[in-house]
């Protein structure tokens, strides 16, 4: 947890991704965060099943980066999954967001399945400056 | 067998359920070094037995995102090129949910969410018959 936490009382993790272990590390730690907020279970491995996209796809095209996990209250209650890289960043996202389309010989459904898995996502991508993925779950 | 290869059966304990059926429950998170373990003890199980079924339960699996399905269908298909075909089992409604909304096509892949529903296809298929002995 941050200095956000001390201030707005809503936890705010923060975790580096770097290899595979932190990538199962930030899944498990999101299925407990999920449980404690009161998700379903289905709601609670979809979220954790998106992490673990993003993620994974920060190792494959960025080299790593870092993975925020926050609770919203907005008042509805919901998590969001913030997923920030300094990676080459992402040349046109109409394509990335296109079922199949990969540019590393892997299946290429991660970003359009994360948006199918949450209920809210934004890309901010600067070409060789690095990307971040927001997405949101309510509960 | 070596150390390497002892602990990769000791983290994945494949058993032969029945003559013809082997059976391996995956328990935790499964990365790309994990899934090539699973691959091995797999193959090397089904070409030492000669088995024709093998029910792999993914109920313990901590998620199934796409690289996670792609392993689970290579594993599949490497299997099936030794005769031995597997059945997938323990696709809870969780998993099931995720997997559609990955948009993920398992194809011609067995899966059941029960293990023993997976026995009695391999059962039904190889053709053995079970019955309850009826008491005198």
């Amino acid at each position: 947890m941050n200095a956000a936490t001390a201030q707005t009382g809503n936890p705010d993790i923060c975790l580096p991704v770097m290899n595979e272990q932190d990538v199962q590390q930030a899944v498990r730690q999101c299925r407990r965060l999920c449980m404690q907020y009161g998700f379903k279970q289905v709601q609670a491995f979809q979220v954790a099943t998106a992490l673990a996209e993003l993620a994974k796809n920060m190792l494959y095209h960025a080299d790593g980066g870092e993975i925020h996990i926050r609770l919203l209250h907005t008042p509805r209650t919901g998590i969001e999954i913030e997923a920030c890289d300094h990676g080459p960043g992402i040349p046109d996202i109409e394509q990335a967001m296109q079922n199949h389309f990969s540019t590393r010989g892997t299946l290429g459904i991660g970003l359009p399945a994360v948006k199918r898995l949450m209920d809210e996502m934004q890309i901010e991508t600067v070409t060789g400056q690095g990307t971040r993925i927001r997405a949101r779950k309510w509960r | 067998m070596d150390t390497d290869s002892f602990e990769k059966y000791e983290q994945n304990p494949i058993n032969q359920l029945w003559d013809d059926i082997l059976f391996l429950p995956i328990v935790g998170m499964v990365d790309s070094a994990r899934a090539q373990d699973i691959m091995d003890v797999m193959l090397e199980m089904a070409e030492r037995t000669g088995a024709r079924f093998a029910i792999l339960d993914i109920r313990g699996v901590s998620v199934v995102d796409s690289a996670v399905a792609n392993h689970i269908i290579k594993i599949t298909k490497s299997t099936r090129l030794l005769g031995c075909t597997t059945i997938l089992t323990g696709v809870t409604p969780a998993v099931a949910q995720s997997l559609v909304n990955l948009g993920i096509d398992l194809g011609d892949i067995a899966t059941s969410a029960q293990v023993r529903d997976a026995l009695k296809l391999a059962f039904n298929e190889l053709g053995y018959v079970i019955h309850q002995q009826t008491s005198a």
